[in-house]
């Protein structure tokens, strides 16, 4: 305990150096900005910015990354409040109520309660992440080759399961991108597999590349199939940006209880910051002496989805950081840039890593200080941004992918590879595959490959290692756990838009 | 069953063949996963098109295609890929910023931005790439062989 105590005090003593908080700043504004632009997600934003954080310090890249997925998440609800367009699927929630606010005239007070519950919940979120890591961490450490098969197994059960709308197509996109994860040099014969004679291929599929062609170049065609169309002005606000003490009073139930929802949410594979903020706004609503105000331009209602939504990001870390299964499409690509700088997911960021992890963290809690500060002072400015016509964001995202492609390995055969993942996301998004399945398919893939087949050495080929511990048997328990939860989250939806249409229609 | 749900079969099946065929200039230690996870791919998809006849049965063959294709601009989306490809292709030759001037010019000229954005973009984009690649990440951008 006195040793966490002192890694994490140290962690927030790097993060307060003037690099990091410098790069948090910028990374801040980008992610809110991002956030902001209905049609460009967090996902993208994060892919996007994955090749910028090369030349960093694995700490400093990992708080950027961090900084853009909080920063996003909150960015969201901005033009979700002002234009009723949310800007990612985690602030629909929001603008049900933020919108009624601006309508009303009090868009300013509408985006300062946003701002301070998605301040409150990430900064909440930190504390499960500052607890609960460390401990999932320890008992990774008991893991062995026949668990890691199994936990990477686990980990593209659940989120194919979850993320698709058909569960058999979520496991055919997770099983498409294990099949993309053996091109490359086989790992224990060291003969190279489809590679179509391309050197660049030997050493697999680079995953930013294929990261940044999936997240952010599928964006550039999916926003160049669509009319483009001019976004209505923002709401010019006059009202007082800030919330005073009563309503502090009245909304602190809300933010704690979606904190609750939130990092629960975050934590379980497959249900994202889109899931939590309905969650997080049916709850306030539940229990609100204000009901009637619900769907009319309730504070109460906004602060419920944002909090949830933000106390999302630190639950969703701590899977990834642990045992190396993402949550949602941004983690996944989180998980990317940690293997970027060279560092695997699992119990050694917590032993041999600790120092960079908990210099992460700190920069993490910092983050939500930045964009509560940035929210705030910035909110007019990144309204203006929001209306940023998509004639002018395809070409300038199409660019940013070749450079950042490139900038790789300055390899232009990576840009070609960056290419043909965008249209492939591209493809997924028209016939319903589960791009962030494809993904975890490409980073799981070789973990899972080499679990399996050292269990297999190990045991002269015989497979009931696979079989031979209590932790093998509770990772087979989850994967069917993971394979039946979606028919669990189907219902769990249904009932929650059952609860949310019945007080709106009256 | 729905016309996109049969895209999707045909579409992995030629994966699963177009892997399996690769699969069998492999050496035999080298073959036994890759065939394992095409062998899942195939299951599944199987499965998928199990279903599909099934549904197919019920309710005969969906068009669903004007539905996913709902909105699409053919002519905005394939000029827009096109102008992609032409990108790729001459960036060898006309080097990172010529041959992204070019394309900026013509991509947002076709989309209808205004002269102004227009500069303003391309101005804050070849700041921005200049300042974080080149400078801050020290990324040789290609000059192009033209100029080399």
């Amino acid at each position: 305990m006195p040793d966490t105590l002192v890694l994490v005090s140290q962690g927030l003593f790097h993060a307060l150096s003037p690099i990091n908080l410098l790069a948090m700043l910028l990374a801040t504004v980008v992610g809110i900005v991002i956030g902001c632009l209905p049609g460009l997600s967090a996902a993208m934003g994060v892919a996007l910015l994955l090749p910028v954080t090369f030349g960093m310090d694995p700490a400093t890249g990992l708080i950027v990354l961090g900084a853009v997925y909080c920063g996003a998440i909150f960015g969201g609800s901005i033009s979700a409040i002002l234009i009723h367009t949310p800007g990612t699927p985690a602030s629909a929630a929001t603008a049900i109520d933020g919108y009624q606010l601006t309508l009303q005239g009090r868009a300013a007070k509408a985006i300062s309660v946003a701002c301070i519950a998605s301040f409150c919940g990430g900064l909440l979120s930190c504390l499960s992440l500052y607890c609960f890591s460390p401990l999932l961490a320890q008992l990774a450490m008991k893991f062995k080759s026949p668990e890691y098969f199994w936990l990477s197994l686990f980990g593209l059960t659940i989120i194919a399961g979850v993320s698709s709308k058909s569960m058999l197509k979520g496991l055919m996109s997770g099983v498409l991108g294990l099949l993309l994860s053996t091109i490359g040099m086989d790992p224990m014969e060291g003969v190279p597999r489809f590679t179509f004679d391309f050197s660049i291929l030997d050493s697999g599929i680079n995953t930013t590349c294929a990261l940044i062609g999936l997240f952010s170049m599928s964006q550039v065609l999916i926003l160049a199939e669509k009319q483009i169309v001019k976004r209505s002005r923002p709401v010019d606000f006059k009202d007082k940006i800030g919330v005073n003490k009563s309503e502090v009073k009245r909304l602190t139930p809300h933010v704690l209880r979606s904190w609750i929802i939130g990092n629960i949410v975050g934590i379980l594979p497959g249900a994202g910051a889109s899931i939590a903020c309905f969650m997080g706004y049916n709850e306030a609503r539940r229990f609100s002496r204000h009901k009637e105000e619900f769907g009319k331009g309730s504070i109460e209602g906004v602060a419920g989805s944002e909090a949830a939504n933000n106390a999302v990001t630190g639950g969703s870390l701590i899977p990834t950081l642990t045992l190396g299964i993402p949550g949602e499409s941004v983690t996944a690509v989180l998980m990317g840039g940690l293997i970027i700088h060279g560092l695997q997911p699992g119990p050694e960021l917590f032993t041999t890593y600790a120092g960079m992890t908990y210099t992460f963290f700190g920069g993490f809690v910092l983050t939500q200080f930045c964009m509560l500060a940035v929210g705030l002072a910035g909110c007019r400015a990144f309204a203006q941004i929001g209306r940023l016509s998509d004639a002018i964001l395809i070409p300038s995202i199409f660019l940013l992918c070749v450079v950042g492609s490139y900038a790789i390995h300055n390899n232009f055969e990576e840009v070609v590879i960056m290419f043909c993942f965008g249209l492939l996301g591209w493809l997924a998004h028209k016939f319903g595959l589960n791009t962030a399945a494809i993904v975890l398919g490409l980073i799981l893939g070789p973990i899972g490959e080499k679990g399996l087949r050292r269990s297999l050495i190990l045991n002269d080929g015989d497979p009931s290692i696979l079989f031979s511990t209590p932790l093998c048997w509770l990772l087979i328990g989850l994967c069917v756990f993971g394979l039946i939860s979606p028919f669990l989250m189907r219902r769990m939806e249904k009932r929650m838009e059952k609860q949310m249409e019945t007080p709106l229609a009256s | 069953m729905k016309r996109s749900d049969l895209g999707v079969v045909l579409f992995m099946y030629g994966v699963c063949l177009l892997f399996y065929f690769l699969v069998t200039t492999l050496p035999e230690e080298a073959k036994t996963y890759p065939l394992t996870i095409l062998a899942c791919l195939a299951i599944l998809n199987t499965c998928f098109l199990l279903r599909g006849l099934v549904a197919l049965k019920r309710q005969g063959l969906l068009n669903d295609l004007p539905e996913v294709f709902t909105g699409f601009k053919g002519g905005q989306f394939f000029f827009v890929l096109l102008a992609c490809l032409a990108y790729m292709a001459c960036l060898p030759y006309l080097g990172f910023y010529v041959t992204s001037l070019a394309y900026l010019v013509l991509c947002m000229a076709f989309l209808r931005v205004p002269k102004l954005p227009l500069f303003l973009t391309i101005a804050c984009l070849a700041a921005l790439i200049y300042a974080v690649f080149t400078l801050f990440l020290k990324v040789p951008l290609p000059v192009g062989r033209l100029f080399a």
